[in-house]
């Protein structure tokens, strides 16, 4: 974790100094993809190289789409209750 | 989008070279997604560090602005949890690491698959991972096609809180609308998905360990 943070920090504060390089800004997009790029390259590797999961795609599939739409239904639920919750409250005051 | 497919295509052709079994040795070298993983956190850092309109989103802040990215996170994990009743044989942290990528597909599935190995093992993590990139990619999809709905109704909170992550980048031309219409949403948007971007790392860390 603090790993992770600290890297995190690091390039937060190289991208502040360097801001005003439009070389830089650019460079790091276009690299930041190519990292990407080649995670999920050596990602799929190990996926596809792993007999249980290819066995199993279509359980991991669901399990995923499950998650995928309970985690929207979570945000659009809990945004709308934030906005009633809220206009009551101004709906109280006035 | 065209990059998502793009990412996608990468994805799958590195499914096929590893079903194939003929990956060159090099590329399944312990260290190599480590390596990799800390290139891309500095890289995410510069990418953050550097945008032009840090300044103006800074000085637009409000703490008000936090309650958005926070009911996505509460109203995404809380929700996720539900999932623990189709697949009883998750855990409650892996459930909650998969929600916790709040669409950023490629970012949290290597994550996962990189903290995870050093606790569950190499093949419980893959499989946690992909469930991730899966989920995350959906949630990303729905979003983009969602979006202009949402947005149409009037619900821009919503069409944000929805996007996750990509209420900064793929979503955002959709939520401020083509022609700039609901351009006041900007600083919202962006600020929801640079929160987000932070709390990617954070929580699953936490989640996985």
């Amino acid at each position: 974790m603090f790993r992770i943070l600290l890297l995190l920090l690091i390039g937060t504060g190289i991208g502040l100094m360097l801001r005003n390089s439009a070389t830089l800004v650019h460079g790091i997009e276009k690299s930041t993809r190519y990292t990407i790029f080649l995670l999920l390259f050596i990602f799929g590797i190990s996926i596809g190289s792993n007999r249980s999961i290819i066995d199993n795609l279509g359980s991991v599939g669901l399990e995923a789409f499950t998650i995928a739409f309970l985690g929207i239904a979570g945000s659009f639920f809990t945004v709308s209750l934030f906005k009633y919750i809220s206009s009551k409250k101004k709906g109280g005051e006035k | 989008m065209k990059d998502s497919l793009a990412l996608l295509l990468v994805f799958a052709a590195g499914i096929c070279l590893g079903v194939s079994d003929m990956a060159p040795e090099f590329l399944h070298l312990p260290w190599l997604p480590t390596v990799a993983l800390s290139l891309l956190m500095v890289q995410v850092g510069i990418g953050l560090g550097s945008r032009k309109d840090l300044p103006a989103i800074i000085k637009s802040l409000h703490w008000s602005m936090l309650l958005l990215p926070l009911s996505t996170i509460v109203g995404t994990l809380t929700f996720s949890t539900l999932a623990l009743l189709l697949f009883r044989h998750e855990s409650l942290k892996d459930v909650l690491a998969v929600g916790s990528g709040f669409g950023y597909y490629s970012l949290s599935s290597v994550l996962i698959a990189e903290i995870k190995s050093a606790t569950a093992g190499m093949e419980k993590a893959t499989q946690l991972a992909t469930i991730a990139l899966l989920a995350n990619v959906t949630r990303e999809v729905f979003a983009l096609l969602c979006c202009p709905v949402i947005i149409r109704k009037g619900k821009g909170n919503a069409a944000i809180s929805i996007a996750g992550i990509s209420s900064m980048d793929v979503c955002l031309p959709m939520i401020i609308g083509r022609d700039g219409s609901k351009s006041q949403l900007l600083p919202t948007a962006v600020f929801h998905g640079f929160i987000l971007e932070l709390s990617v790392p954070l929580l699953i860390t936490l989640f996985c360990q």
